[in-house]
């Protein structure tokens, strides 16, 4: 398998007038060809900002440091030109709430061919039939009709599905979805992320799906990263969410979590508050000071470390065989 | 706290909504929010409601709260009669259902402080005096788990989770009987998300508190509510215990649901729905379809659903359905 999008070390610090946000603290992930990735974390976790880093929208006041490799390709020391020919092309970017990210005063017909025409990838005749053909695909009834439409014409369920089909317009090799979902209705959640998973695995599209919900993070992808102040916790498969993991960070927040057949009693939970990252990272483990696990070993920070093929936690209690 | 003694039996109905509608003028036409809905609040038994946007929980709440006239039907609040009172007199009934909203932050006034805010509703009802309030306030602070030291921090010093127990404890200060919660756990993090519901959790058994509680996470209504109704289209389709109704759905649009939405279960998270079970067009709300609002998008629509409107009926003990064909669908799961 090769990689698609391989992230070492990175770190992201925000100035600010009163303090130096740390909010991604050497993170490493990757996404395999033609598979999906799921990152989830509470806010506040870095999540999002990861992959703003990786597609270098961040402020100027961030500060970026560590490796994104794009098919070997360095995306963090490329000039600003050959960077916007990454944009929209190679990894396209879907976020939560559609109607923010499109131009009220354009139709949509003239938003979907835009990224075909700036970077010279089709004429306008050849782009627009591209555009009818990719509504039709994400499942926008009588798409050449619709194209002369603005966006506030249509439901958030259908911007979000033009969304998709825009970001699709350049045939990218990496999609990222930015809780693509969360201000959906359950049914047309549903129908977004069935929507998705078929696109991404019929394209053999590499996908980045970014969401502060687990069971959402299990339905789609093949691998998910949990993160927590900055740092990835633990990397597991997806089918292995619910029995396979070992991080107390994880086994707290899946045993919060009401189940549809559990019990109707206390919901075990996560005490105190999550970590703050302004300021600078406590030493140590970052989850130490909720951790009902600690012992002397946490006042040392844990890397990641193998738990099995593919499966990977930052906890000593791995080291000591003991997690689980 | 002074709490109206819990009547064990009979059930004693809370609010009673009897053939309630509530029609809006739209540029469109006529938009029909509430479509003859019947729904009896009972002491102690909490009631979740669950359906998309659009399917009338919140006109059903707010008529519920008497924001909101039904264009006809009646509304009853502890046996009377409240559909047609003036203004000036609903103000003793509005006290009994309080409201908490999904985003703290901005349900929060956030030029008072904690205590001010949870002192707000004392002050319109004209509860207590100067003396009374605060020492109101700071019990109330202490029964949803606040430090005492926040009394005089505004709402944007405290995090998220803390900014919804203050909410709760202001919907509390009136000793209210119905506790109305909008998504109200939605919007925090997992981990302080079952902070809130186990203090939910605890607050109605403590109080004999009854909740009406809109989610669509049905893991959480399952945990908090006895009963559950679901909306679609103005109308409720089916309503029965949750525990059943979630493990037996006989309703197609509720099993569409329950399908649609992610769970955990023990051995792990259900897959996503087949494309099947989500298919057809969603039907304009100014323009309903002929007979049944859901045959549009139901797999098992037949001539009869587009002729004949099926009324909510019950099909079991305690499950009402509006649907033709509740039984077969049920056998043939």
């Amino acid at each position: 398998m090769t990689a698609l999008l391989e992230v070492s070390d990175l770190k992201v610090r925000f100035e600010s007038d009163n303090a130096i946000v740390h909010a991604v603290n050497g993170i490493n992930l990757t996404v395999d060809m033609g598979k999906a990735v799921a990152i989830v974390g509470e806010s506040g976790s870095g999540k999002s900002t990861v992959m703003m880093a990786v597609m270098r929208l961040l402020h100027g006041n961030a500060r970026v440091e560590g490796k994104v490799l794009l098919e070997g390709t360095d995306l963090l020391q490329l000039p600003e030109k050959a960077m916007q020919k990454v944009r929209g092309k190679d990894i396209a970017m879907i976020f939560q709430n559609p109607s923010a990210y499109l131009n009220p005063t354009k139709t949509i017909g003239q938003q979907m061919i835009e990224p075909l025409l700036y970077h010279h990838l089709a004429s306008a005749a050849k782009a627009r039939e591209k555009a009818v053909e990719l509504l039709d695909r994400v499942g926008i009834p009588d798409p050449e009709q619709r194209l002369n439409n603005y966006p506030f014409e249509l439901s958030g369920g259908q911007l979000q599905r033009v969304m998709i089909g825009m970001a699709l317009m350049a045939d990218p090799k990496l999609l990222i979805a930015d809780e693509p979902t969360t201000a959906l209705d359950v049914t047309v959640q549903a129908e977004v992320l069935i929507l998705l998973k078929r696109l991404q695995r019929e394209r053999g599209m590499g996908m980045v799906f970014i969401t502060h919900d687990l069971a959402v993070a299990a339905q789609v992808a093949d691998e998910i990263y949990v993160m927590y102040g900055g740092l990835v916790m633990e990397h597991l498969a997806a089918r292995d969410l619910v029995t396979g993991h070992v991080h107390p960070y994880l086994c707290g927040l899946i045993r919060s979590i009401p189940r549809i057949d559990g019990p109707r009693a206390d919901l075990p939970y996560i005490p105190g508050q999550p970590v703050q990252t302004a300021g600078g990272l406590p030493p140590g483990c970052v989850f130490a000071d909720r951790c009902d696990r600690r012992f002397d070993r946490c006042a040392e920070r844990p890397p990641l470390m193998e738990v099995g093929p593919g499966h990977r936690a930052s906890c000593w209690l791995v080291e000591a065989g003991v997690a689980k | 706290m002074e709490q109206p003694v819990a009547v064990k039996s009979p059930a004693r109905a809370l609010v009673e909504l009897a053939d309630v509608v509530k029609a809006f003028k739209t540029p469109k036409g006529q938009l029909v929010a509430c479509d003859h809905v019947s729904l009896t609040v009972e002491q102690g038994v909490s009631v979740g409601l669950v359906g998309e946007s659009g399917s009338g929980k919140s006109t059903l709440i707010r008529t519920m709260q008497l924001l909101e006239r039904p264009t006809s039907g009646t509304v009853r609040m502890n046996g009377e009669d409240v559909t047609r009172l003036p203004e000036p007199k609903l103000k003793p009934y509005r006290r009994n259902i309080q409201f908490v909203a999904q985003d703290p932050y901005s349900s929060l006034f956030p030029n008072l402080t904690v205590s001010q805010n949870i002192m707000e509703p004392l002050r319109i009802h004209k509860v207590g005096d100067a003396k009374s309030r605060p020492l109101k306030a700071l019990e109330l602070m202490q029964r949803v788990g606040l430090p005492a030291d926040y009394f005089h921090a505004y709402p944007h010093e405290l995090s998220g989770g803390q900014q919804q127990r203050v909410a709760i404890a202001r919907a509390l200060a009136l000793s209210p009987q119905i506790l109305v919660l909008d998504e109200a756990v939605s919007s925090l993090d997992v981990s302080i998300q079952a902070q809130i519901l186990n203090l939910l959790q605890r607050l109605k058994a403590e109080l004999g508190l009854t909740y009406i509680f809109i989610s669509h996470n049905l893991a959480v209504i399952r945990l908090m509510c006895e009963q559950t109704a679901v909306m679609y289209l103005g109308r409720i389709v089916e309503q029965g215990e949750s525990d059943s109704l979630f493990r037996r759905p006989m309703h197609p649009y509720t099993r569409a649901l329950i399908a649609s939405i992610p769970a955990f279960t023990a051995e792990g998270v259900t897959p996503l729905p087949s494309e099947s079970v989500l298919t057809g067009e969603r039907p304009s709300p100014t323009n309903l379809p002929s007979g049944c609002a859901y045959r549009t998008r139901c797999p098992f629509a037949t001539e009869r659903c587009k002729n004949e409107r099926p009324e909510l009926r019950r099909v079991e003990p305690d499950r009402l359905v509006a649907c033709h064909y509740a039984e077969t669908l049920a056998a043939n799961r």
